[in-house]
């Protein structure tokens, strides 16, 4: 993460070729581009077409007349008395992914300044234990996780942890134990690699570890907070297992993950809808990811690419 | 309004308290610990907030499920291996554990080599970057809203009228009979991992993108000296030489995969033989509450997972 070695590409790799090779490439990059593209081409279309147009023909045919219209979006938005809005699923959604973000951020600050300047005994196995646990499947935790939230645990007759009947803290606690491996990961090879001068001035200075933390070590942090931040966001904002065991459908908890996977179950036949709340769904994210590709892509190679 | 406050209020209670309460721990032991329980305290305080999440919703967690596979539905009388028995021979169980072998061996293996391809293409390209950020941008939207995307795709009308559904109608301009392409076992599952290739081929490719930048220029010109072909540098030189990037690609592929749930409940939920593994279990636990048979399904797919974080966690290390 810290500064990756890279090397000019062989021209010998890079050359783009006239010969035969070269074109076929060319094309195969055309075709695969095309085939990436035009999916979601046609769910933006669609979701300004009417509804009887988008329920009799193709979304190819429009070009030549063609008036969109954003009804649908405002349909989609505002939504009905039997179904909740994307408006509010929208918030919903922020709802969760804020905190879900910062809480396994700030734990995960933390971990990687002990992983890496606090000296204890079985660090480094602890350490390796939580890099195992970074592709854990959360389904092995799921039944007695929700139902530790809502009933508690008990051994006998002893309560040893009450009920926490907050269905949106237990979403942040699930996402925030389920990404901090992750965060660890990439947090602890960017505070692991700060010169050790640095913070021994400082500590020499008659800084303690609190200033050190604070001042030095968080700072120059903040390149690899954005790369894990940016990530773990994108992450649970798109996430629809979390939510929909421990939120369900509610109008009132419910993301926009939920509210669309209900809507394309009960509205299949209403395209112009379905394609207007997707998009809605998405914009946020491709927002996001168009912004700060960067740190997306940093958080999501770490630990993969030899540096 | 109502709604947007509250939603703040959360947000703001739930990242700020964080900070103030790790924050606060840190500074009063800093600022009122003596010399000797700063010292004892240190790793705790900053060790402590990762060691107690981990213990209380991983470790235990997990441990539980284990314990209830061995229960009945409702968890309370011992039944043995009866539950797992039921994991490898029920038809239900049976035709997810297939199509999850399908899933893992043919979406790893489309997503690892049009992965490489595209990254490898994009670097004679014109517009390298703009090539790789659409085979990426799937990657950065819900597995939801791309299941949607592929359902209108994928939309079935009967022969007589119109197609409205690309993928049909391109089967109808090409002279042959529409098809219904969530129903038609066993062809519909080839459709959902078509899904998932779309979704995850960015993973692969930014990863060997960011790879093959690292391959030392020396060596290809050395190969390419030599009067080797640019296959030949491909597979003899430059493969070799990002080979640990290429199996993290691979492991973090298989688990993925093998962990996909999304798809199938938005396209199929499961029917016309397309179940998966992380799909029944959900199913068993939380809408038929067997608790014993969903627990067993979950410990299946830990099994097949725990050689790989065991792998995975020693490539990282070994890699830092």
């Amino acid at each position: 993460m810290t500064s990756t070695r890279t090397h000019t590409p062989s021209r010998v790799l890079t050359s783009p070729g006239r010969s035969p090779w070269g074109v076929a490439l060319g094309a195969l990059a055309v075709v695969i581009s095309l085939v990436w593209v035009i999916p979601t081409i046609g769910l933006l279309v669609t979701s300004v077409r009417t509804k009887e147009a988008a329920s009799q023909t193709g979304w190819w045919t429009v070009f030549g007349e063609f008036a969109p219209t954003l009804d649908n979006y405002f349909e989609v938005l505002q939504g009905s008395a039997t179904q909740a809005g994307f408006l509010q699923a929208t918030i919903n959604s922020l709802a969760i992914a804020v905190p879900s973000t910062v809480i396994p951020l700030t734990v995960a600050v933390f971990a990687a300044y002990g992983f890496s300047w606090v000296d204890f005994r079985g660090r480094d196995t602890m350490f390796l234990f939580v890099l195992a646990l970074m592709i854990m499947p959360v389904h092995m935790a799921l039944v007695p996780l929700l139902s530790g939230f809502s009933r508690g645990v008990s051994v006998g007759e002893v309560v040893i942890i009450p009920a926490l009947n907050q269905p949106l803290l237990a979403v942040w606690l699930v996402h925030t134990a389920y990404g901090l491996p992750l965060a660890v990961y990439i947090l602890r090879n960017f505070v692991a690699a700060l010169p050790k001068e640095l913070i021994d001035a400082a500590r020499v200075d008659g800084a303690n570890e609190f200033q050190v933390f604070v001042r030095i070590v968080f700072p120059l942090t903040i390149p690899a907070i954005a790369a894990f931040g940016i990530f773990q966001f994108l992450w649970v904002f798109n996430d629809y297992l979390i939510p929909v065991i421990f939120l369900g459908l509610d109008p009132g908890t419910a993301p926009l993950t939920v509210r669309l996977a209900d809507m394309a179950g009960t509205l299949g036949e209403d395209q112009h809808l379905l394609a207007a709340g997707a998009f809605i769904s998405m914009a946020l994210p491709l927002v996001v990811f168009f912004s700060l590709q960067r740190y997306f892509i940093q958080g999501l190679t770490a630990g993969a690419v030899k540096e | 309004m109502d709604i947007l406050t509250r939603a703040l209020t959360a947000i703001a209670f739930g990242s700020v308290g964080v900070v103030v309460i790790l924050g606060g721990i840190l500074w009063s032991v800093e600022r009122f610990g003596g010399r000797r329980l700063r010292r004892v305290a240190r790793p705790w305080v900053f060790l402590g907030p990762l060691g107690l999440i981990i213990g209380v919703l991983v470790v235990l967690p997990t441990i539980r499920t284990v314990y209830l596979s061995f229960m009945d539905r409702a968890g309370r009388e011992f039944v043995g291996v009866e539950n797992l028995i039921w994991a490898f021979t029920s038809d239900t169980a049976l035709i997810a554990l297939r199509n999850n072998v399908l899933w893992v061996v043919v979406v790893t293996g489309l997503t690892v080599v049009i992965g490489m391809l595209v990254a490898i293409i994009s670097e004679r390209v014109r517009f390298p970057r703009l090539f790789r950020s659409i085979v990426f941008m799937p990657m950065a939207i819900s597995a939801v809203g791309a299941s949607v995307i592929w359902k209108l795709v994928y939309t079935y009308r009967p022969e007589t009228s119109e197609q409205i559904g690309l993928f049909n109608q391109i089967l109808v301009w090409l002279g042959s009979e529409p098809m219904a392409v969530f129903t038609q076992a066993p062809w519909n599952n080839f459709f959902l991992m078509w899904i998932m290739v779309w979704v995850w081929t960015g993973f692969p490719t930014v990863v060997f993108a960011a790879a093959l930048r690292t391959v030392p220029s020396e060596l290809v010109e050395a190969a390419a000296l030599d009067g080797a072909s640019q296959p030949t540098i491909y597979f003899s030189v430059v493969f070799p030489y990002i080979r640990s990037t290429i199996s993290v690609v691979i492991i973090a592929t298989v688990v993925t995969v093998l962990k996909v749930f999304d798809i199938i409940r938005v396209s199929t939920n499961g029917l016309y033989d397309t179940n998966v593994i992380a799909n029944e279990m959900i199913q068993q636990s939380f809408r038929l509450l067997d608790s014993g048979r969903g627990s067993a399904l979950a410990l299946v797919l830990f099994l097949i997972i725990a050689p790989l974080m065991w792998l995975n966690a020693r490539e990282m290390k070994a890699q830092r």
